[in-house]
């Protein structure tokens, strides 16, 4: 299976975002926009139909927001990568937002079932003036089957870039043995892991600042995460958990309290 | 990698893939203190040096070292080697050594480690250097591992801590 979706986000006379152009290709599908804020963001949702992948399928998602346009994205369910004993998925997803847009990402988690094997590449181009939030969250496996790093691989490259310049990077390949419970510096003894990129060309500072108090607040069991501010002026939080709900409801309430600072506007509730 | 890629790029006098580098290697380091401590221990191996030679570093070089000499630690590393000529290998093995004499100062200093014991620990570790088998043309950016997030959220969580004892 070959999915492909490639969206193109444009905003009219009346500051209202909308798809202007569109193509996918089974299993992926997207429902129309709706409109749940005050400044014409589409809030999109992305359906996988074929429910997961497995050896050999590949995922292309080309999403570009013209330039003061506005962008939520998400899905309806958890991406599973199923048992495959040879070969591998991939997912490649590039996204373009333009001067004075933004791009909201919350995808739901991807979970590694037992011997998958997963390749992921992820750009995001941006401009100086626009403004983004990211997310991404994987599962170590079926814990409630008992089923905990068995995954055969998870390749991932991650870059982020602001005006063409190299912002942010993350390169790895990790084997499910490698991430056995309690290593310290890697998961040490959590099952779920989740990074949330964050960028707005103003008050980085305050934002920061917000993001350590909203930080601070949580409750601490079963949930660890940090963050900082780049020199390129994105804040990346990370997170640890051994519950999905954790890593999620911790994502959402920062990014709750950052977009009135962000995008200038409350996050509405985004119905699943 | 990056010690390697910077060596070979000094040595073949390649600004732009010292610059590349140098881009990469930060955007790499998201935790602030990461990234700070980073760029200036290799700002203080760099400026140390200068002063081995004066100054002036060997002129062929000179053209590469940006006058603010804020490099990542690993990129003035592999710039320093090729400044002194060592050989890849050993390179290879003292930059591993001196992240070892690193790690080992810090921990000196958090937990109840004693000087002779660390010594004595040190020497030890930098026996296994000596035995790992290190591919050297083999390593390039490809194989560079960010998966930390342990670590990253400890240094993360190390800017706003009340106590501080190391820089990072």
């Amino acid at each position: 299976m070959r999915g492909k979706l490639d969206l193109v986000i444009a905003v009219n006379r009346r500051d209202r975002s909308f798809i202007s152009r569109m193509h996918y290709l089974f299993p992926l599908k997207i429902l129309r926009p709706f409109y749940l804020d005050e400044i014409g963001t589409a809030f999109v949702y992305v359906l996988d139909t074929a429910g997961g992948m497995l050896a050999g399928d590949s995922l292309a998602y080309n999403i570009r927001v013209d330039d003061g346009a506005r962008l939520y994205l998400t899905n309806a369910s958890t991406a599973k990568c199923y048992t495959m004993p040879n070969g591998d998925a991939r997912v490649a997803q590039h996204f373009s937002i333009g001067s004075r847009a933004s791009l909201e990402f919350f995808p739901e988690e991807s979970m590694l079932f037992r011997d998958t094997s997963l390749e992921t590449v992820t750009r995001i181009d941006a401009q100086r003036d626009s403004g983004f939030a990211f997310c991404e969250m994987y599962a170590g496996g079926r814990k409630h089957a008992g089923e905990i790093f068995e995954f055969r691989r998870l390749e991932n490259r991650f870059e982020i870039r602001i005006d063409g310049k190299l912002a942010i990077w993350e390169n790895y390949r990790l084997e499910g043995g490698m991430l056995r419970p309690g290593r310290p510096g890697y998961l040490e003894h959590y099952t779920h892991w989740g990074n949330l990129y964050m960028y707005a060309s103003h008050e980085s500072g305050v934002a920061l600042k917000a993001v350590q108090e909203c930080l601070a607040e949580f409750e601490r069991d079963g949930f660890r995460a940090g963050c900082s501010l780049h020199p390129s002026g994105v804040i990346t939080v990370k997170a640890l958990s051994s519950e999905y709900e954790a890593v999620k409801n911790g994502f959402e309430r920062i990014w709750s309290r950052l977009r009135p600072l962000m995008l200038k506007e409350e996050l509405p509730y985004i119905r699943k | 990698m990056f010690v390697k890629e910077a060596y070979e790029a000094a040595r073949r006098q390649d600004a732009a893939a010292l610059e590349m580098l140098q881009d990469v290697c930060s955007a790499s380091k998201p935790a602030r203190e990461l990234h700070g401590a980073s760029v200036k221990t290799g700002r203080s191996l760099l400026l140390g040096v200068r002063n081995l030679y004066e100054g002036q570093p060997p002129e062929a070089y000179s053209d590469l070292l940006e006058p603010s000499l804020a490099y990542h630690y690993a990129v003035a590393y592999g710039m320093t080697a090729a400044m002194m000529e060592l050989p890849p290998d050993e390179m290879l093995q003292t930059y591993l050594y001196s992240g070892l004499a690193s790690l080992v100062s810090v921990a000196t200093r958090i937990m109840p480690l004693g000087q002779n014991e660390s010594q004595l620990m040190l020497f030890r570790l930098s026996r296994r250097i000596n035995e790992l088998a290190i591919d050297y043309g083999a390593l390039s950016l490809a194989d560079v591992n960010t998966f930390a997030p342990g670590m990253e959220i400890a240094a993360m969580e190390h800017e706003t801590i009340y106590t501080r004892l190391c820089m990072s």
